[in-house]
Parts: C-alpha cells; structure tokens; sequence
C-alpha cells in the first residue's frame, strides 16, 4: 500500500484488523445485531404472510403506503437477509475470526507455557496472600506440594520456585465458544456451496411411488394414517414408507413421522402436510327398467381404468375430470389434478341396443343429465385415500453446524464453569511465600486458599467464617 | 396423582409467599432499629428454611404431575412458568447459600412468587400433546431454557438492588425515572396477578357479543369495562355497573383485541392504586423504599451476584434455549434456524446477555452500565417469554 495515503506505521489493513480484534467493538455489534434482530419479529416477513400479493402490493396496502414503501425499500420485509443484517454479521464473523486469531499465541503462552518464577514482587502483590515455614532445607514445598496435588493441582518445581494451577479448560472456554460460533456460521453458509443443500416439497399418495427430486432414489408411500384424541386434537401423523434406489431395490423401510424423519444418503423427508380425497369407488351398475343390479365395478378415482365390465355391459371411459367445473365458454373441464369432485363421461354398451354415452358423478351418483338412460349407477361406497406431504431437505451443513453446538456447548460451561486457580511460592528466610491468583470466582478460590494455609499452618490460620454480605 | 400434585404445587406456593414475607419483614426490621437484629436473622433463616421447603415441594410436585400424566410437565404455559419459577427459587437458593446474603430474597422471593402466581394464570389441566410436541427434546429444551431464565431473573433482582444502591452516587433523570418505571410495572404486574387470580378463583365468565373478527361472542373471565365491536351496555354487570361501559376502537381488528385491552386497562388500574397507595403510605417515591431497604449493603457484592446469575445461567440458557432448540428444530421441521419470532428473540436475549459478558472485559462498562443492561435483559427474557405469544404468533403459538 501507499507509503504517504496511510498514517505512519499503520495502513488500512491493520487499522481494519486492530478494529476488529477490538473488545469494545465486538460489544458494541453484539448489542446491535440484537436490536437489528428486532424488526423482523414485528413486521411481517415475505413468504410467511398469509396472502396471494405481491410483496410490491401486501405492504403498501398493510402498512400505508409510505411506511409499506419504506419498509420495502430498508429491506425490512426480508430483514434476515437485507444488506444491514448481512453486513452485521459479516462484521461480527470477522470479529470473532481475528479475535481468536489475535488471542491464541499470547492465551498459548500465559496458559500452557506458564513462567514459574515471576519477579517476587508480582507474587507479593497477588491478591491471595499467605506464607508457611518451610517444610525442610532441601524440599521446602514438599508439604505444599502434596496439599495442593491433592487437590488436582499441576503443579511444577523449578529454579528454586513452585507453580500450580488448575482449570485450564476455563482460560480456552471464550475461545473454544468462538471457534463454535465461526463453525455455524461456516455450516450456515455451506447453503451457497452448489449442491450443498436442496429444500423441495412432494405429495406421494398412498401407494404410489415417487421420484425424490435432486436425488436418484424413490420414495413408496404403504399408507398415511393421522390418529386424533378423544378431544380431536391431533395425536400424530404417520406415513409408513420405503425408499427404493434406481436399481428397482428396497433399500430401507421406515415410518415417518414428526420428531421422526427418514433419512437415507444424506437426504431426509419429513412429516409435513396432508389430505384426504375419494380413492376407489365402489359403484353398482342397475337396470333402470327392472331396478336389477347387472353388476358392480371398482374405479380407482386417481387414475381410471379405460373399460370397465358389469355384467354384459361394457362401459368406455371417454372422459375424466376429477375436480369437474365448467370454464367460461361453458365447457367442462377440471378446475384441479385433485379429486374433489369427479365427473366422467362413458360410453355405455348394452348388450343388446345401440351403445349410448352418458355422464356419471361418484360423489353424486343421481345427478343425471338423462334420466331416460336404460342404466344407472349407484355409488355404495368410496375408500379414502390420503396423500402425504413431505418435505425434501438436503444440508451438507448440517454435521459442522452440530459439531459447531457441541463445541459452543463446551466451551460455554468450560468458560463459567471451571475457574483457572494458580500459585506462585518462593522462599525467603526458610518461610515459604505464597500468592494465589484466579480468573473467576474469587470468593471460592479465597475459600480454598484459607484452607490450604490451614492445612499447612492451622496454628497461624483458622478456617474463618464464610463470605459474609452484610455487616451487622 | 395430579390432584396430589396441584396440593404440593399450592403447598410450595404458600411457602414461597411465607419465604417473600418474611424476608421482606427481616429486612424492614433492620431498618428500623439495631436492637431487632437478632430477630431480624431468625426471621431471615426462617425465610431460607421456607425457600428450600417449596422447593422441594414444588420439585416433587413437578415428579407428581410427570407421573399421574405419563408426560413430561412442560408442554404448556403453566407448566413452564412454574418451573420457570421453580428455577427461579432453586438459583435464589443455591447463591444465597454461597453469598450469604439474605437481603437478596426480599429482591428475588418475590420475583419468583410473581412467575408462579402468573403461571396459575394459565388453565392448569393437563392437555395431550400434539404430533409436534412428542419428543424428548422438549423436556431438554425446555427445562435447560428455564433453569437459565430462572438464574437470569435472580441476576435481575440483585441488578435492581445494585442500582437503588448506587443512586446516592450521581445517577441522572433518566435512570431515576427508569428505576421508579420499574417499581411501577412490578405494580402493574401484581394488579393483573390479584385480579386475574381474584377472578379465576371466583370463577367469573361473561360472554360478550362481538362483531370483530370471526367470533360472534367473546368470552371475558375479567369484567368487561371495555367490550368489543358491536356490544352494548347492560349485557353483563359487575358491582351494580352496566357494562360493556364503552367499545374497542374500531382500528382494533384483532380477534380478541378488546379483551387484551380490556385486562390490559384493568390491570393499569389496578397497579395504579397499588402503585399509588403504597406511595401514600410511604410518603415517598418508592425507589426511595427500595433505596432504603436495601440500605448499605456491599454494592461490589450485589454487582458480583448479579455476574454470577448471568455467568451461570449463560451456558444453561445456550444449551436449553439455542442448541437444544436447534437441534429440534432440524428433527421437527427440517430446518434448524427458521427466523420464527420465538427463535428470534432467544437469540436477541442470547446476544444481549453476551453482549453484557463482553461488557464486563471492557473497563468501564462494569458497575453501573452492566446493572442496567441486566436489568434490561430481564426485560428481554419476559418478553420472549410472554410479549412474543401474546403479541405476535408463530411456531411456538401452542405454547
């Protein structure tokens, strides 16, 4: 970079990075992350509201017009993406990168490397003071020693000098709780990563098979079932199902279900939705003449057969619309790929007489355009049949952002959890100096000071009374 | 067995109120003259000995219901700000043993009886669970969320005595009028509590007409001073009152916007003469009182206290209230992080809290400022708790 264009000693990059690895900073962005988070709880999000609209069109007429506008503008109506939000946790990932990067060579050093004779003067002015006679002219820590190991203390001799410590896990928790965060936000972007990650819906009817999207592998439905309490609130949603791999194979059986998905290389479905239509018909064919039934056909409303046979009647299905309507020039049509409401037309084949095409209606079998038909039908009963909704989903991320919640997880409890306690001692005059030092939880550590120093000296020091709050 | 548990669950109550009264008693005799100090520490050790009985009351009232239902105790409103409330007690306990500072349960006790009173505001039966709701991670979300919820009020509490504490030291308007806005919600928190639970136990119900929304009449179990669109005086009364007295304004289209603002009316009216009488009697704004009670206890103390509740509810609140949830979330709906308010404002209280963790690195920022934004915090943790399902719906509605 330009010698002259930066201040002396410092250009652009490091001023970028000494910005970053600030503490202060980091405060100030968590503080403004959390109030930038607000808004998108309070004004409803694009693609969660309920209505057909444009987004151009909901908030200008939700919100008035100027605020509507406004809000679209901002990119408050996407707030968890606008460019503000992104920004700010683009900034924060920054800051918790640098700021680890910043902090491990010197926490390395004071944590793992520590120095174990300090000036005496740095162990005098420690907070946690106490001094003992020396156990013996050629070890005198050797009682301290043993005190202090026994209470799971490192403790190392060196040059004449003793160091303990403990809880080390407690100095790493900050970091490792960083190294966390930068997992999930890493795990969060693999989404970017082409073909990381696939979101998809498919509808799969009972006993149907369906391809599942972005993969190579099929999904059979065996049957959806939800089950109701006796208040008719609802007790669960189940579809019983199989994955079949392009080779034709089953290759895995599983009931899906909430709190239950199927999982299978990678890719998993989840419960997510469902409906109920008219399955099979089971429809009578009756002579209107001699009100005798000539026989009794299945029709499978999904997907209907070509022909069908009653008795000696044959039965040519010309046309099927399973959600019949009529559109504007007044011709039927089927308003959906559902069946809400079938209408077929056959062209019927007495066996003896001229063939004659009539409409027939499962769900309302006495809708008739022509009662003078020599035939007619009689709906006895239709079998439901449900349709499964399951959501497709696809995250490579997934594993790094767990791992990310393992990490975050220890390294919190580490930070708060676990105290990092150390001693320094010298000896001066055949008395043993020692000061005590911790990074949390001084009333605690003050306590076990005490009684070490009981141990070692019970004359000099009494276990005193517990912290007290308030003076008398 | 749930009967058994609803008697544990008031006797745990009752203990718990017994605690707040008598640590509150303690703590106006020691102002008063040093001669009642003895009795002062009796009663405080009473207070203890009271907190730790509903706890334990309460802990096996928890077990009693987990067992007569068959399901875990935290599935709906009531059940989870009991043992929110629970949790409350259970960290005002544990750090009154460590700290020895009796004083904080006049703060604390009743924060956790005003939790528990509001949690039997909710219906109280045991309801089964939905598909959604089947799983073990609700017990581990739930009750891990709680338990930091419960630390974070008892930071509060100590937050809120720390800064009556400090006043005497140059504290601006501003702080002034936030800490008697405080006592003042704290007024308007109970007179919702007393009339809510007033009228639950006299079992009061009035059915209003309404033209709002798609309901023809709406239900009150408060008395209907403000009805909503399309009711008319004279359909209920209450002390000779004809009421409705007046109708939701019309911009109100909520379905049950009139009767929210109906409760929120009534419980403003009611904190106002709590608020109000207490001020008369006391003669003085009541941060005046608060100052007074807490008198001159060890301000580093109170600070060190209200670290600690945040230090260890933090990873608690991590765990229950993101991690957990997360991982959920994925075996639920398939998606770890859906921006659903509830989640969002977990992570708002999440932020907030480690912003106040890092505050405390920087020099300066500790003392006062942090009080404050643990206070603040608190605040957070209501409203995620009761704002985000009372004001805006989403994922987590049937909680």
């Amino acid at each position: 970079m330009d010698e002259q264009g930066a201040k002396p000693g410092k250009d652009l990059l490091d001023r970028t990075w000494d910005f970053f690895s600030s503490v202060r900073v980091a405060t100030v962005l968590l503080f403004l992350i959390a109030v930038a988070s607000i808004g998108g709880t309070l004004i409803e999000q694009e693609g969660m509201y309920s209505s057909s609209l444009p987004p151009e069109e909901f908030y200008p007429q939700r919100y008035g017009p100027v605020l509507g506008v406004l809000l679209l503008r901002t990119g408050m109506t996407h707030a968890y993406t606008s460019w503000w939000y992104l920004t700010l946790l683009f900034m924060i990932g920054a800051s918790l990168v640098i700021c680890s990067i910043e902090r491990f060579v010197p926490l390395w050093r004071a944590v793992q490397q520590p120095n174990p004779a300090p000036d005496t003067g740095f162990v005098r002015r420690l907070k946690q003071q106490f001094a003992v006679p020396a156990a013996s002219a050629e070890s005198p820590y050797a009682k301290l020693a043993e005190v202090l190991r026994a209470r799971r203390y490192l403790v190392i001799e060196q040059d004449g000098r003793l160091y303990a410590d403990k809880g080390r896990w407690g100095r790493w928790g900050p970091y490792i709780t960083h190294i966390g965060l930068i997992l999930i936000l890493i795990g969060a972007g693999m989404r970017a990563v082409p073909g990381a990650y696939m979101e998809q819906f498919i509808w799969v009817k009972d006993g149907e098979i369906v391809k599942v999207p972005g993969t190579d592998f099929y999904v059979e439905s065996l049957g959806f079932e939800a089950e109701f309490y006796e208040t008719g609130q609802p007790k669960s949603y189940r579809t019983h199902a199989r994955v079949i791999d392009a080779d034709g194979n089953v290759v895995k059986t599983h009931t899906i279900s909430l709190n239950e998905p199927l999982s299978y290389s990678r890719v998993e479905l989840y419960q997510s939705s469902y409906y109920t239509d008219p399955g099979k018909a089971q429809v009578a064919v009756i002579d209107r003449a001699t009100g005798a039934e000539v026989g009794q056909i299945t029709i499978n409303l999904s997907q209907p057969e070509r022909e069908y046979t009653a008795g000696e009647y044959r039965m040519a299905v010309l046309g099927y619309y399973p959600d019949f309507g009529l559109d504007a020039d007044g011709k039927p049509t089927t308003r959906s790929s559902r069946v809400t409401n079938p209408g077929m037309v056959l062209e019927v084949t007495p066996p003896d007489g001229e063939p004659f095409t009539t409409w027939f209606f499962p769900l309302y079998p006495s809708m008739e355009f022509d009662p003078s038909n020599p035939v007619k039908f009689s709906t006895l009963s239709i079998d439901p049949v449900s349709t499964s909704g399951l959501k497709v989903k696809k995250d490579l991320g997934i594993p790094v952002i767990y791992l990310g919640l393992v990490v975050i997880t220890f390294g919190a409890f580490a930070t708060f959890y676990i105290a990092h306690r150390r001693y320094w001692a010298f000896t001066e005059d055949g008395v043993v100096i020692v000061g005590g030092w911790t990074n949390r939880n001084q009333g605690s550590f003050e306590r076990e000071t005490r009684q070490i120093a009981h141990l070692l000296d019970p004359e000099r020091y009494a276990v005193g009374d517990e912290m007290e709050g308030e003076e008398r | 067995m749930i009967q058994l548990s609803s008697y544990l669950f008031l006797g745990a109550f009752a203990a718990y109120v017994a605690s707040a009264i008598l640590y509150v008693t303690r703590l106006t005799l020691r102002r008063r003259d040093p001669k009642y100090f003895d009795l002062a520490d009796r009663l405080g050790n009473r207070g203890f000995q009271a907190a730790v009985l509903g706890v334990i009351l309460q802990g096996l009232a928890i077990i009693a219901r987990w067992v007569g239902s068959g399901q875990v105790p935290m599935s709906n409103m009531f059940e989870y700000m009991s043992f929110m409330g629970w949790s409350v007690m259970l960290f005002f306990v544990i750090l009154s043993a460590w700290y020895k500072l009796p004083s904080l349960g006049a703060f604390v006790a009743p924060v956790g009886v005003v939790v528990i009173a509001y949690a039997s505001v909710f219906p109280t039966e045991v309801k089964p669970l939905v598909p959604a709701l089947q799983s073990y991670w609700l017990p581990l979300h739930v009750s891990f969320a709680a338990l930091g919820e419960g630390a974070f009020a008892v930071s509060f509490g100590a937050a809120l005595m720390y800064l009556l504490r400090v006043r005497r030291e140059k504290t601006s308007q501003w702080e002034e009028a936030l800490l008697e806005f405080f006592f003042f919600c704290g007024a308007m928190l109970t007179g919702f509590l007393v009339l809510a639970l007033g009228f639950k136990v006299a079992g009061y119900s009035v059915e209003v007409t309404n033209m709002a929304g798609g309901l023809a009449v709406l239900e009150y179990t408060l008395p209907p001073i403000i009805g909503p669109i399309g009711s008319r005086a004279g359909e209920a009364s209450f002390l000779g009152l004809s009421l409705p007295l007046v109708t939701a304004p019309a911009w109100m289209k909520g379905l049950y916007a009139a009767r929210k603002l109906n409760t929120l009316v009534l419980s403003a009216l009611a904190g106002l003469l709590l608020y109000g009488g207490v001020r008369l009697i006391a003669r003085m704004p009541l941060r005046d009182l608060g100052t007074k009670a807490v008198g001159n206890m060890n301000p580093k103390l109170l600070d060190e206290v209200s670290y600690r509740g945040i230090a260890v509810g933090f990873p608690l609140f991590t765990l229950g209230g993101l991690v957990f949830a997360m991982i959920w979330a994925q075996k639920a709906w398939g998606a770890y992080w859906q921006w659903d308010p509830k989640e969002t404002w977990a992570l708002i209280t999440w932020l907030f809290y480690s912003g106040y963790l890092h505050m405390r690195i920087v020099r300066g920022w500790e003392g006062r400022p942090a009080a404050w934004v643990s206070a603040l915090g608190f605040l957070i943790v209501l409203f995620t708790l009761v704002g985000v399902n009372l004001l805006i719906t989403g994922l987590h509605s049937y909680a």
